[in-house]
């Protein structure tokens, strides 16, 4: 392993910690490598010497842990790692209803074109088989390239407002395939502005309490 | 060498080493491992607790080679401190000892 490999492993396992500590600790490892070079020894060696990042990170972590804001972090091995797997769970089942959600929205988008393409099967169908086939095709797609179209642009304009309101009368024009879609759609979208709204009210949420951990380190470590 | 003895004893020999004058990080690092077989690495979080709980102070020095060196020095506590674990280490030896002369 070489330096920079070890001070960046070094660096990720202690990166719960305030960026102050991090850096002090990191640059007395600097020194270290710097004064143990100048005695000639490799980078290699001087890596083995030292031990693992891992290691050293968790003495570090253990040692700190006498703060009291530093009591919640779980340094055993195993608690670390049931932590990562239910964040790992979390992250799926989330990344799961969002996929779903996006799928329905983008129904919205599909679904005239769908009927569209239905619409002109069921034409060429009536062209090579019977009239009463082409009468139902034309009678699908007229109305929907027509009507669906104003109906999919005022649905759209209604959710971007986010007023999950349904207006009977626009669906009534159009037809009930189409209206189920869309106000299914609708309802995805409003959900996924709302899911986008708190996701980013959580960031800002994380921010802010990165910011009060430093503030509230470097009081604690006054009074010590 | 057993691990446990080598874990307990650590911050006695840092103590100890420091009471004699003011060392660099560096500089207890190679002290120690050249008697004792341990993980280099673990040193400078000892020295990071003792400086927190009061027991050692830092300061940079400037060195003819490179960059400025950070050295350790005792404060009063330390030496207090220093003073009780030693004894308390030859009482230890002392009273292991008085067991196994026994048997």
């Amino acid at each position: 392993m070489k330096k920079k490999e070890f001070l960046d492993l070094l660096r990720f396992y202690l990166k719960d910690m305030p960026s102050v500590v991090i850096d002090d600790i990191i640059s007395d490892y600097e020194e270290h490598f710097n004064i143990a070079m100048q005695n000639g020894k490799s980078e290699e060696s001087i890596c083995i010497e030292l031990g693992s990042p891992n290691i050293i990170a968790e003495e570090y972590i253990k040692g700190e842990k006498k703060y009291p804001l530093f009591k919640n972090v779980p340094y055993e091995k195993d608690a670390f790692e049931k932590e990562k797997q239910k964040e790992k769970a979390k992250k799926k089942s989330t990344s799961n209803i969002l996929i779903v959600l996006l799928i329905l929205a983008g129904i919205a988008i599909i679904s005239p074109i769908l009927e569209f393409i239905v619409g002109i099967v069921l034409a060429i169908l009536g062209i090579i088989f019977f009239i009463p086939a082409i009468v139902i095709g034309l009678v699908l797609l007229v109305p929907f390239l027509g009507i669906a179209a104003v109906g999919l642009a005022i649905a759209i304009i209604l959710s971007i407002f986010s007023i999950p309101i349904f207006i009977p009368l626009v669906f009534l024009a159009v037809s009930p395939i189409t209206s189920f879609f869309l106000s299914v759609a609708i309802l995805a979208i409003g959900i996924l502005i709302l899911l986008f709204g708190v996701e980013l009210f959580k960031n800002l949420c994380k921010a802010i309490k990165k910011i009060f951990i430093t503030i509230k380190w470097e009081f604690n470590k006054r009074r010590f | 060498m057993n691990i446990q003895f080598k874990k307990g004893v650590l911050e006695l020999l840092v103590l100890s080493l420091l009471i004699q004058k003011d060392r660099y990080g560096y500089e207890l690092v190679e002290e120690i491992s050249n008697h004792i077989n341990i993980s280099e690495g673990t040193i400078y979080p000892l020295l990071r607790r003792l400086k927190n709980d009061g027991y050692v102070d830092t300061y940079l020095q400037e060195s003819q080679t490179g960059p400025p060196r950070k050295y350790y020095k005792l404060t009063e506590i330390g030496k207090i401190s220093q003073q009780a674990q030693i004894k308390e280490w030859k009482d230890f030896v002392s009273s292991v000892n008085n067991i196994l002369k026994l048997l």
